[in-house]
């Protein structure tokens, strides 16, 4: 099965306000928001949001995709994932 | 866990894209604006006297004028320009040294980007470090000593942590740069007065050029600068008036000054931050916050991203994150792989504090101090990674928000937890001393019970006025800013009302007005050293060994005057130990430099010209004695007093008697009483006329020392000290904080110094040579207790002639006769000429009582003085 950048930004975007910013609603986190450089990723979170992804996607990121040039926003993620996807 | 981010608030003056305003003359109207807060926050850094010596003062001209240029080139010309700029503030600071390290940078550059492989690339970085390293050790040939650690360090600053960044990006590189980015990421102009600013991210720097309207970022910039200086101000009220020695430390009340002023100390680190990130902000490189709240972190986790935000930055990048993968890689469990990769974090910190002082200090060590500090902190972060990764449950952003009492009192009692564990481990750090540490915690158990309730009168009040913010904060009653976007105007408004009253406070007629809080403020518009950094720079060797103790201060010193030849007299090659209560002694016939001056002793190993050991007929010989005033450190040797003095009294003698005046200086910087009394006996077999002991307050700072090092090496000591020391109850079992602690009570100082004049008036009789004593004030104030009077009249009671000079420095500011900021101390050549003229008048006004124009009947060759009937 395909997967999908839309099918990638939903589930991210679950998995950070269930984890990191629960009561929220999903609404409210845009694709462009910042993630670490607001603060909502610390790095503890960085590594679980990683974690998620490697094991959502079957994909291995590598330590220095792991940084704010990458994983800073919804988008971001997504491009990353995406790209990862698309090399298996 | 934080909230979602607002939206940006709108302000009243739009940060658009082309500056602030939608027309051309808006934008130049709003850049005057920043120009004038600019000037105004530079105002105050040099009222303030902040950061002159490390030659920022220097700079603060090009950077606003820098900065005015900058802001109207086209955006393809602000980068190079910010490169060209840089240099010429190389330039500034480094004189032609400049082009030296400016060639090595851009040959390490070249290196990172040679056609070879990369591993090759990063070999030969690694050969050019090590000829770097030994050229530091071992000097650069054909430059003089002294002069160059401070290129060296400002080449380091540069590039001992963003080389390794930048090699490890460009690996990863998706995105390439400008040969003017890469350039400029190195050669950052702050980093010409500022070495202690080594890290920052390559990722962010790009990143963050001008991301936000210009106007923006520059207003941030102000604002960060005045920050800075506000941050550098409250750190020297810390390290002038709170920081102290451990052995002024004892009981409760002092403990707690003691561990709150080491953490809190870390203000110049934070200060310096500040200013840096917004000189930067001033050319668009819109980095992110350095530090933020740490005195107000509640866990160890917290503060670590608050606190020196680069560096964690730079370990989360080159460290954590790639051992954490490497771990993932070996299928280790994410707990483990994160609690190992904290470790390795800590253990990298550790070792790269060190190889930080090496490039900026050029010295390595590895302590067990700083390994217990790391270790500490590391295992503190570990526990704190393991609680946050504990299954918790979930608490939503407006439950967190929302006010409870018992989230305040909990978020209160976390805070003030976490501020006395940094302060206590702080305080480990600053104290170096394990044993000293221990015993400053123990003596809190026999505080007094008055000052132990009203310590915790204090912590309850601390703690409820924490609860009152918290809750204020929840409402929205906050001072605090952020780093979120304020409205111009009300920016402006604050940084103008800001830096308009810390320049109020600089007027003498306002400080005048405010009474002892004037004289308060007028303590901080002076960068010097402290009390405790001023006796560890001027103490006994062995004392600074045995009690390990360290400055207070947590930056770099490297500023120029404080070169390699800046070191305690007895630690330089000018001394030698005796391994007795002389401690050490100048070597005979040596030629060196000490304190930026020369420093050349004659054979009889003292810091003066050759005399013959027999005293010529019908010459009048002096024996000067005294500590590091009287052998004038600091000031080269034929502009100090004593030879400006001999050479007038052979020009214009005051009596036809003698036809040679001879001054012989036997003074030794860090000598104290008990070395004055065994350096009588040396200098009195050269037949002097008259012993002068030239006597100053800080006789006692340096007297103190020594005999505190004595005592604790157990060196046995004339019988009659050895009783005033039993006496203040110092035994054989004594340590030396304890030593120095009681070395303070009971006058037990004032009981050595009556003795040590005692016996040098004694022994001069003994020999027919008149005792005088001359008193000097200090240069840097006439407060220094004990004065004149007291000192004095131990020298009158044991027989001595005094000669009065109080009174020397009046009418000229004090600054102008001292050597430099870092030393206020001793005086410079214009201060040892007053002096000079003053000892003149004074020899001449007391010349009879000096037996000047007076041959003794008995002796045609050697006219000498009255020794009978002086008092």
């Amino acid at each position: 099965m395909t997967t999908t950048r839309e099918q990638i930004t939903t589930a991210t975007r679950s998995y950070i306000i269930q984890e990191f910013l629960p009561g929220e609603s999903p609404d409210s986190l845009a694709s462009s928001t910042p993630l670490i450089t607001s603060g909502i990723l610390d790095s503890i979170g960085t590594v679980r949001l990683v974690s998620f992804l490697e094991e959502e996607y079957a994909i291995q990121l590598e330590a220095h995709e792991m940084g704010v040039d990458t994983l800073n926003t919804i988008d971001d993620i997504a491009r990353l994932v995406l790209s990862k996807v698309s090399e298996k | 866990m934080t909230a979602i981010p607002a939206a940006r608030a709108v302000s009243d003056l739009s940060y658009d894209a082309t500056g602030a305003a939608s027309s051309r003359l808006g934008t130049l109207a709003s850049h005057g604006v920043i120009l004038l807060q600019l000037v105004l926050v530079f105002a105050v850094v040099h009222e303030f006297d902040l950061e002159r010596s490390s030659g920022f003062h220097s700079l603060t001209a090009l950077i606003a004028v820098g900065f005015v240029i900058h802001a109207s080139l086209a955006p393809a010309y602000r980068m190079p320009f910010f490169l060209a700029l840089s240099l010429a503030a190389f330039g500034v600071v480094l004189g032609s040294l400049a082009l030296g390290v400016t060639a090595a940078g851009l040959a390490l550059i070249a290196i990172c980007h040679l056609p070879i492989a990369f591993n090759k690339r990063v070999a030969l970085l690694l050969i050019a470090g090590s000829v770097a390293a030994v050229l530091l050790v071992r000097g650069i040939p054909g430059m003089a000593l002294g002069v160059e650690r401070r290129p060296i360090a400002v080449l380091a600053s540069m590039f001992m942590f963003r080389l390794i960044i930048y090699v490890y990006d460009l690996r990863h590189e998706r995105t390439a740069s400008s040969v003017w980015t890469r350039l400029s990421y190195f050669f950052l102009l702050p980093n010409a007065a500022f070495p202690f600013f080594p890290v920052v991210d390559y990722g962010a720097f790009r990143r963050n050029y001008y991301d936000r309207p210009p106007l923006e970022i520059y207003q941030r910039g102000v604002r960060l600068i005045l920050r800075g200086a506000i941050h550098l101000l409250i750190y020297r009220f810390v390290y002038y008036h709170l920081s102290r020695s451990p052995d002024a430390v004892y009981g409760i009340k002092t403990v707690a000054i003691y561990f709150a002023s080491a953490w809190l100390v870390y203000l110049h680190v934070s200060g310096l931050f500040h200013l840096i990130a917004g000189i930067l902000c001033l050319f668009g490189f819109n980095l992110p916050e350095t530090n933020r709240l740490y005195f107000f972190a509640s866990s160890p986790n917290d503060l670590w991203r608050r606190v020196n935000v680069y560096w964690k930055d730079f370990m989360l990048k080159i460290f954590y994150l790639p051992a954490y993968k490497a771990l993932q890689k070996r299928k280790a469990s994410m707990r483990t792989s994160m609690i190992s990769a904290t470790l390795v974090v800590f253990g990298a910190t550790w070792l790269l504090h060190s190889y930080q002082s090496f490039w900026l200090l050029g010295r390595f060590s590895l302590t067990l101090v700083d390994a217990v500090f790391w270790g500490v902190f590391g295992a503190l972060v570990v526990a704190n990674t393991l609680m946050q990764l504990r299954p918790r449950p979930r608490v939503t952003t407006a439950q967190r928000e929302s006010w409870t009492l018992r989230h305040a009192i909990a978020h209160v009692l976390k805070v003030m937890g976490m501020f006395t564990l940094m302060s206590a481990m702080f305080s480990w750090w600053s104290t170096r001393d394990p044993l000293t540490w221990i015993y400053l915690v123990r003596s809190v158990g026999e505080s007094r019970p008055a000052a132990l309730m009203l310590f915790f009168a204090g912590v309850i009040a601390v703690f409820l006025a924490g609860v009152a913010a918290h809750y204020a904060a929840s409402r929205g009653w906050t001072l605090h800013t952020g780093e979120s976007v304020i409205p111009f105007r009300r920016s402006v408004t604050l940084t103008l009302a800001g830096a308009l009253l810390l320049l109020g406070l600089s007027r003498p007629e306002v400080q005048q007005r405010l009474g002892r809080y004037g004289h308060l403020v007028l303590s901080l518009e002076r960068e010097r050293l402290n009390a405790r950094d001023a006796a560890i720079e001027d103490r006994a060797y062995y004392e600074a060994l045995i009690t390990n103790d360290q400055p207070a201060t947590l930056t770099v010193d490297i500023r120029p005057e404080a070169g390699p030849d800046f070191v305690p007299i007895r630690a330089s090659k000018a001394a030698r130990l005796t391994g007795d209560d002389m401690i050490y002694e100048l070597l005979p016939s040596l030629s060196t430099r000490n304190r930026g001056a020369d420093l050349v002793t004659n054979s009889f190993g003292i810091r003066d010209q050759e005399y013959s050991a027999i005293k010529p007929p019908r010459t009048y010989r002096i024996a000067l004695i005294g500590a590091s005033v009287i052998m004038a450190s600091g000031t080269d040797q034929k502009r100090n007093f004593e030879a400006l003095t001999e050479e007038h009294l052979n020009r214009e003698p005051p009596s036809r008697a003698y036809t040679r005046y001879e001054i012989l200086n036997f003074g030794v910087a860090g000598y104290g009483f008990q070395q004055f009394v065994r350096v009588t006996d040396k200098a009195l077999k050269y037949q002097p006329d008259v012993l002068l002991v030239g006597a100053l307050a800080g006789d006692h700072g340096v007297s103190y020392n020594g005999i505190a090092e004595l005592a604790a090496r157990r060196i046995p000591l004339d019988p009659e000290l050895m009783t005033i020391l039993q006496d203040a109850g110092i035994g054989r079992s004594s340590g030396i904080v304890e030593i120095k602690r009681k070395l303070k009570t009971g006058n037990t100082l004032g009981k050595i110094r009556a003795w040590a004049y005692r016996r040098i008036a004694e022994k001069s009789r003994a020999a027919g040579v008149l005792p005088v004593f001359m008193y000097l004030p200090r240069l840097e104030s006439d407060d220094y207790p004990p004065g004149f009077e007291e000192m004095s009249a131990d020298a009158k009671a044991a027989g001595m002639r005094v000669l009065d000079l109080r009174g020397v420095y009046d009418g000229r500011p004090r600054a102008d006769y001292m050597i430099g900021p870092r030393d206020d101390v001793h005086p410079n050549p214009a201060g040892h000429r007053v002096i000079a003229d003053r000892l003149y008048t004074e020899i001449l006004a007391h010349s009879s009582e000096l037996g000047l124009g007076r041959v003794a009947q008995n002796d045609s060759t050697t006219p000498r003085p009255s020794v009978t009937g002086i008092r």
